[in-house]
This record gives structure tokens, C-alpha cells and sequence, in this order.
């Protein structure tokens, strides 16, 4: 056996690999670029120059939006030769969706970091680079079509997210965030890992193509039930669902609110696209297996989550609490066996992240210096001292609840439609209840902001607004979730379009 | 460490191996074709496999850090002859390399660094309220170990030709030499022929030859990684370059900072 | 070197001391306080999962099975890197971790 013999598999160039994975490509090179700045030049590194980073990065982003466009329709795969090996990353529309999806995310939070950064003077060179590596292993999660490749991407989100938890310092219970979150992490890692080593043993391969293809050859069903309930224990960590939940209210409240915010939308983005395309799609012929383990998280997730937000009084555990709810709606699409229902999955997700970006985005201005924190007592009278803030965080509520003349509305609305149609009928009625329920807690939020009278006031109550950048992100998620909640139509036809034709 | 409780534990950890082996045999049907243990090899292997055991509790029950680090250490060291008793020689140096001689280091180093002797060793006690929380997990997880391991040997695996019967026990085939693929079972099998040992779906084309020497196996494994496990591997070269990034963040001492933010806020105040 | 049937472990035990290793781990994690031990429970727990891809790798007779656990290992090192680089932080900046703080399960 020499080695030119095995060498005959084919070898990966880079051409090859620009022209399946360039937006991961091109966040890699953003991230290369932003060390160099930060390196060479001492004033992006001051209060003045810290837009100079954010704005060439944002730059990078929608570059790498424009590549991810390219490739729509074009179902790029890597190896390239389709014959000589399974693809180790692919992306077909739905892909790109979600890709498109994070950069819109990464890009809404790169801006919104700049005047996080300048206000707590304690700017860290490297938060940029992790922020674009936790976005560029979302990115690889999003094109994954192997396991290995799945786990590997899951680590390289999280471990950034690991350290940007860690750095607030107005909170003095960060650092403790960032190790419970870490700790808990590296845990639910170790189930994750452990579930796809049974997998590995159920199917002899980890391949999504392969595992689709071939058949149970090895040790029988239950590996496979065994190694199935344990990738879902991992997963259902990252994104929250009850009852492996109980690190998100401390975490999401001891991050800085901008990290915060980004948590809450893009790892639950990603990690959604991974479970449609590992269970949904390449499991398919053993829904049996993982439907009702599924539906029973998210059944638990929208009863436990909202009884537990009720009597929130920060609006950042308010939030936490919301998204741990949220991801359970989400749930609801994932049974669905019918690929219209995972891209309104995605149209739940863009409807989610504006709304809670835009929310977070509100945070942060608001806190008050070294509380890192919001509560419902320092936003009363908000409409009046602030309408500009006020009228907006009622707007983003509205949307999170999903009441009508907002992209919240439409979202679950067509979810829940076509859950119905696929006769998930006691899930959706659940799925209702919860919702209505979850109106009361958005509604304190409003009312306090309109109703009482604001006692002390501090300067940012009465700033409209600090920076144009932070301008950009406000005009972004406001006329993103007023304009798709009164026309839902161009959004709908993308979904739609992306299934015109399906390889595979 | 005090000797009775060190005691305590031994004892208990002998009863635990003796339960773990009566369940062995019961499952086995008390057959003891079912059960064939002990050649030398597994012998060996069951040897390890309870002083890995016995390492992990000691990791999990010893009061003082660094002990428990060293106990892991040993669970290391046990497991990588493990590997090697399998034949996984590139895992069993690598375990060694990394585990003990990278990984722990670091560990050993940090204990080193904040538990000093003569400080009230601080969070050594375990939580009480979840230790029979924990415990019953435990059990509940080795439980459903159990039933997967016995009942996927119940299920007829589709390998086997039609000709061959499952053992009816449920410990049938998982515990047994028909848990090798029975193509290599084959070739294994027939005396003088040289064991080649075949690979499943793509690898078919490129039967490695394990045996021909340990070299070999380290080269194909290279080999392999930079041709068809060359993504996720440069994947991890990105994942590295995270570590060392938000190590760099982390480790820098970031209190100067933090207490001049304290006193320019402290001023501003003042100044107003 | 032969491959007789006397020399092949049976991945069933092999899979059954992997399980245990990873029970035992999981009884760390949620048993103890100190977060280093907790977090030597976790690389226990990924021991446990290596030991189950070699189980397999040898089950199957392929390579494959020692190329997922070098993964597995490669991102047990990055994760060490950043875990303890976190732990050092904390001590350092109160010299004594909070220990009820680190309780995980706390609500």
C-alpha cells in the first residue's frame, strides 16, 4: 500500500474552497484584518477612532453577504467531486437564508458595539475578532454536512462566546456568568460528543449524505434512540429549552446587553438551522425516533418559560426568559416533516432577531453606568421622557408577543398554520395559550414605559440617540418588523423560491 | 485522606466490580461460552477497565484537587493501554501526550497556583442536597446504558448472513466475536492468510494494512487527514486560533484597568 | 501482529466501561464544588466518549474511529486553554472563587 494510492482522494485547493465557502472565507479575512488594525494602529484603540473598526468590518460583512447571494441557487459543495466523497460542507437556499440571517445579525451587532465599547472605556482589541470567529463558526454550523465538522463548528460559536460573557465590567458577577456559562457549556459539550459517538455506532459513518442513505448496519435501534436523546440534551442546551435552561437568566443578565443580545439571536439562528438539517432533513426516516422528544421539549419549554418570566423585574432576565420561550414556537416548525415549515422557521427568526436586537439595543443605552441592567422601575415614564425609545421598545414588545401590525404576528402565524395543516393540532392549540399568556408580561413592560411617571432622571433618558451608527440599527429593526408586519409578502416568495428546486 | 475512609472506598469499589460482574454473568445466562473473558488480552483489558474505574471515583471522591488531578492522570494512563490492547496505537500515544502530558500539566498548574497549603481549601466539600440528585442521574444514565447495549445486541444486526443465528441471550453478539463485521471476522479468522483488515463505504477502495506496522497505521491516519478529514481539520486550526485569542483576553490582568474605570467614574461624580 | 478472535475485545465491555466513565463524570459535574474538579470531570467525560469511537473504530475495523476521537481531543485542548484561562481570571480578581456561586444548578 503506498501512499500515492490513497492520495487519490481528492485534495481540497483553495479555489475550491473559495468557491463553496466564501463568506466563511470572508469573515476569516475580516477577522485577520481587524488584528492587523488593532496591531498597527494605536488610534483605532482610543474613544475617537473606535468607529474605524466596526466600519471597515461592516464592511466585510456585507461583502460576505454578497458572496452568500452568489451562490443562491447554485448549491456549492465541498470536496467538489461529487462522486469521489460525500460533501463535508454544502449549502442549498435554505442555507443561504440562514447565512444571510447571521450577517445580518453579526452586522446589526458590530455596529451596535461601537458605542457599547466607547461608553464603558474598556475597550478590548480582541472583541471584534472573537465576536466575527463566534459568527464565522455559525456560519460553518450553517454549511455543515458531517458531524464531526457540526461539533467542531458548535465549539468554535460557543468558545468566543465563553469570554465575551466574561467581559463586562459593570457587572460585577461577569466573570462568574462567563465560568457557570463555560462550565455548563463544556458539559452539555461532553453529552453532544457523546450522542455522536453513538451515532457513529448506529451508523458507521457520521456523514449527513451517508447516515441519510444508508441504513442501520451496525448494533441495532437503540443506539440510535440512545445517541439521538443525547445530541438533543447538548443541542437543547445551546438553545435554551427547558429544563436545560437554568444558566440563561444569570448569563444573559452578567453578559454586557449588546453580547446579550447577540446570544439570544444568532446562536439560536444557527443552531435551529442545525437541528432542521441533522433531524429534519437527514433523519427524516427515523422521525419516529426524535419527533416526540422534540415536541415534548417545546410543549415544556412554553409552559416552564413563561411562568417563569412573569415575575421577572429586569428587563434583561425579562428578555432571557422571552427567548427560552421563543425557541419553544421554534420547536413547534421542527415537526413538521415539510420544508415550507423550516423556511418560516427562518422567517420566525429574522421576525425574532430585529425584535430582540433592536430590544438589546434599547438596553444598552438605557443601563445605568456599573448596573449593566435594566428594570422595569428605570424605564417608567420612558414614552414621555424618551418617545424616541419608548415608542420603539413598545413596537419591538408588540412583535415578541405576536400581536398584529408587526413581523411577530406573521411569523408564528405561519408557523402555526402549517403545523395545523400537518395535524399537530394539540401542539399548536399549547403553543397559543402560551402565547397569550406571554402578552401579559410584554404588556407590563409597555405600560410601565406609558403609564407611570419616571421618579429620577438620568441623562441617557433624554439623549435621542448617541451615535449614527446606533441610528443605522434602530432604522434597520424598526423598519424591518413594521414593514414585513404589514407586508409579509416579499419575504414569504424568498422562502418559497428557495424551494423551487432541492438537490439532493 | 483518612485511612477509613480510604478504606470505606476500596471496599465499596470491590463490591461495586463484584455487582458489575454477577449482572455480567446473569446477563450472560450464566453460560460460560457467553462469557468468554478471559484470555489473556481480556483479561488484561478487564484488569484496566476496573482500575480506570476505580481511578475516575477516586477523581470524583477525593477531597484534595490535586490528588483528584492525579487520579485522572492514572485514568489516563489506564485508558491509554486500553487503546492499545485495541489496537488504536496513534490514540493511545496521543492520549498520553496530550491528556497527561499537556492537558493536566495546565491543570496541575493552575491547582498549584491558588490552593496553597495551610488556606481553607475552599469548595472541596461536595453539595449535599445534589449528591443523591446526582447519584440517582447516574444511575438512571448506567440504566440506560444497560438496556442500550442489551437490547441493541438483541436486535438482529443486518450484517449477518441468513444462515446465522443471533444467540438467543440478550447479550448475544455486542459481547462476542460476531461484533466484528463478518468480513473481517473472515479473513481474520483463517489461519495463514494475512489479516487485512477492510474498511467501510469510501475507505473500501484503500484497504489499510493495520498490521503490516505500526508506522503504517500513523502515516494512513496522516494521510487521511489531509486528504479526506482535511476540512474538519482546518476547521480546527480556526478553532485554535479562537483558544489562543480568548486565552490572551482572559489572561490579561485586567484589575488595573477595571479600578482606574472605578476611580474616573468615582470623579465624575465628585466633579458634578 | 494476527488478529485471532482471543485478542479482540468485544465492543460491548468496552462500550460498558465508556458508559461508566461517563456516568462517573457526569456524578462529578453535578456532585462537586470546586469548578477545576468539575471541569476534570468534564475531560473525564470526554475520555469516556473517545473511548467509545475507539470501541467502534475497532468494532468496525476502520481508521475513522480514531480520527473522530483526535477531533474530540483537539477540541478538549482549546476548550482547557480557554476554561482555565476564565478560572484564573475569577481567582484572580477576588482571590477566592465565591464556591456557592459555582453551584451550577442554582436557579
Amino acid at each position: 500500500m503506498t501512499a500515492e494510492a490513497v492520495l487519490t482522494v481528492p485534495v481540497v485547493h483553495l479555489r475550491e474552497w473559495w468557491v463553496a465557502f466564501a463568506p466563511g472565507i470572508v469573515l476569516l479575512l475580516a477577522v485577520i484584518t481587524q488584528l492587523v488594525l488593532e496591531l498597527t494602529l494605536p488610534y483605532v484603540r482610543t474613544n475617537r477612532g473606535a468607529w474605524v473598526v466596526p466600519l471597515i468590518s461592516s464592511l466585510f460583512v456585507l461583502w460576505a453577504g454578497v458572496e452568500a447571494v452568489k451562490q443562491w441557487g447554485r448549491y456549492p459543495t465541498l470536496p467538489v467531486v461529487p462522486e469521489r466523497g460525500s460533501p463535508v460542507l454544502a449549502a442549498d437556499n435554505l442555507t443561504l437564508l440562514f447565512v444571510l440571517l447571521l450577517l445580518l445579525i453579526l452586522l446589526m451587532v458590530t455596529l451596535m458595539s461601537h458605542v457599547f465599547n466607547v461608553r464603558i472605556r474598556l475597550y478590548e482589541a480582541e472583541y471584534y475578532p472573537l465576536l466575527f470567529l463566534s459568527v464565522f463558526g455559525m456560519v460553518t454550523l450553517a454549511y455543515s454536512r458531517d458531524l464531526v465538522v457540526t461539533f467542531i463548528a458548535i465549539e468554535m460559536l460557543s468558545l468566543p462566546l465563553y469570554v465575551l460573557v466574561g467581559l463586562n465590567v459593570d457587572y460585577l458577577k461577569s466573570g462568574e456568568a462567563a465560568l457557570k456559562y463555560f462550565l455548563l457549556g463544556a458539559f452539555a459539550s461532553g453529552f453532544l460528543v457523546m450522542g455522536i459517538a453513538l451515532l457513529y455506532g448506529t451508523f458507521g459513518t457520521l456523514n449527513y449524505q451517508e447516515m441519510a442513505a444508508g441504513t442501520m448496519t451496525l448494533n441495532g435501534p437503540a443506539f440510535l434512540m440512545a445517541g439521538v436523546a443525547l445530541v438533543l440534551m447538548g443541542f437543547a442546551f445551546k438553545i435554551a429549552l427547558v429544563p436545560f435552561h437554568v444558566w440563561v437568566p444569570d448569563v444573559y443578565q452578567g453578559s454586557p446587553s449588546v453580547v446579550t443580545g447577540f446570544m439570544a439571536t444568532g446562536v439560536k439562528a444557527a443552531l435551529f438551522y442545525a437541528l432542521i438539517s441533522l433531524f429534519a432533513q437527514t433523519m427524516a426516516d427515523y422521525r419516529s425516533y426524535w419527533v416526540l422528544p422534540v415536541a415534548a421539549f417545546g410543549a415544556l419549554t412554553m409552559v416552564v418559560g413563561n411562568l417563569m418570566a412573569i415575575p421577572q423585574t429586569s428587563l434583561k432576565r425579562l428578555l432571557a426568559y422571552s427567548s427560552v420561550v421563543h425557541a419553544g414556537y421554534l420547536t413547534v416548525g421542527l415537526v413538521v416533516p415539510d420544508r415550507i415549515a423550516w423556511g418560516y422557521i427562518w422567517f420566525y427568526l429574522v421576525a425574532y432577531a430585529l425584535a430582540v436586537l433592536g430590544s438589546f439595543l434599547i438596553v444598552s443605552y438605557l443601563e445605568p453606568e456599573g448596573k449593566g441592567d435594566v428594570s422595569l422601575d428605570d424605564i417608567r415614564g420612558l414614552a414621555r421622557t424618551n418617545p424616541y425609545a419608548g415608542y420603539a421598545m413598545t413596537i419591538f414588545m408588540v412583535s415578541l408577543a405576536g400581536l398584529p401590525i408587526s413581523m411577530g404576528f406573521f411569523g408564528k402565524l405561519f408557523l402555526f398554520v402549517e403545523a395545523v395543516h400537518a395535524g399537530w393540532t394539540w401542539f399548536v392549540v399549547l403553543a397559543l395559550v402560551a402565547s397569550v399568556f406571554s402578552v401579559y408580561y410584554y404588556l407590563k413592560v409597555i405600560v410601565a414605559m406609558f403609564m407611570d411617571v419616571k421618579l429620577v432622571e438620568t441623562e441617557a433618558y433624554r439623549k435621542p440617540s448617541p451615535s449614527r451608527l446606533y441610528d443605522l440599527v434602530y432604522l434597520l429593526t424598526l423598519v424591518g418588523t413594521l414593514i414585513f408586519g404589514v407586508v409579509p409578502g416579499p419575504v414569504v416568495e424568498l422562502v418559497r423560491e428557495a424551494f423551487i428546486r432541492i438537490p439532493l | 485522606m483518612g485511612a477509613d475512609r480510604s478504606l470505606k472506598l476500596l471496599s465499596g469499589l470491590g463490591g461495586l466490580a463484584l455487582v458489575a460482574y454477577l449482572v455480567l454473568w446473569a446477563a450472560a445466562g450464566f453460560v460460560p461460552e457467553r462469557l468468554p473473558f478471559f484470555t489473556p488480552v481480556r483479561g488484561l483489558f478487564g484488569l484496566l477497565a476496573i482500575l480506570a474505574v476505580i481511578s475516575a471515583l477516586a477523581m470524583v471522591m477525593l477531597r484534595n484537587p490535586v490528588h483528584s488531578a492525579l487520579a485522572l492522570v492514572a485514568n489516563f494512563f489506564f485508558l491509554a493501554i486500553i487503546y492499545l490492547l485495541m489496537q488504536q496505537v496513534l490514540l493511545a500515544f496521543l492520549q498520553v501526550l496530550v491528556y497527561a502530558g499537556a492537558i493536566m500539566v495546565l491543570f496541575l498548574f493552575v491547582i498549584m497556583f491558588f490552593f496553597q497549603p495551610g488556606r481553607p481549601d475552599l469548595g472541596s466539600s461536595p453539595i449535599r442536597q445534589q449528591t443523591l440528585g446526582g447519584v440517582l442521574f447516574a444511575l438512571a444514565m448506567l440504566a440506560m446504558a444497560m438496556v442500550v447495549i442489551f437490547q441493541g445486541a438483541s436486535r438482529r444486526p443486518q450484517w449477518l448472513s441468513a444462515g446465522e443465528e443471533v444467540r438467543s441471550s440478550p447479550v448475544a453478539y455486542l459481547f462476542s466475536e460476531a461484533a466484528v463485521p463478518r468480513k473481517v471476522q473472515e479473513i481474520s479468522l483463517t489461519p495463514g492468510r494475512k489479516p487485512e483488515l477492510q474498511a467501510t463505504r469510501q475507505e473500501e477502495e484503500q484497504p489499510v494494512n493495520v498490521a503490516k506496522a505500526f508506522g503504517g497505521q500513523v502515516r494512513a491516519i496522516g494521510i487521511r487527514l489531509y486528504t479526506q478529514y482535511l476540512v474538519p481539520f482546518e476547521l480546527t486550526s480556526v478553532l485554535i486560533l479562537i483558544a489562543i485569542i480568548a486565552a490572551v483576553v482572559m489572561g490579561r490582568d485586567r484589575a488595573k484597568k477595571i479600578m482606574e474605570l472605578e476611580r474616573t467614574r468615582q470623579g465624575e461624580v465628585s466633579g458634578e | 501482529m494476527t488478529i485471532d478472535p482471543a485478542s479482540f475485545i468485544p465492543p460491548g465491555y468496552t462500550l460498558l466501561l465508556a458508559l461508566v466513565l461517563f456516568a462517573i463524570g457526569v456524578v462529578g459535574v453535578l456532585v462537586r464544588r470546586n469548578p477545576i474538579v468539575i471541569f476534570m470531570s468534564i475531560e473525564l467525560m470526554l475520555n469516556a466518549v473517545n473511548l467509545a469511537f475507539l470501541a467502534f473504530g475497532h468494532q468496525l475495523m476502520v481508521l475513522s474511529g480514531q480520527i473522530y476521537a483526535f477531533f474530540v481531543l483537539a477540541v478538549a485542548a482549546a476548550e482547557v486553554a480557554i476554561g482555565l484561562a476564565i478560572i484564573m481570571a475569577i481567582f484572580r480578581r477576588r482571590e477566592e472563587v465565591d464556591v456557592d456561586r459555582v453551584n451550577l444548578l442554582r436557579w
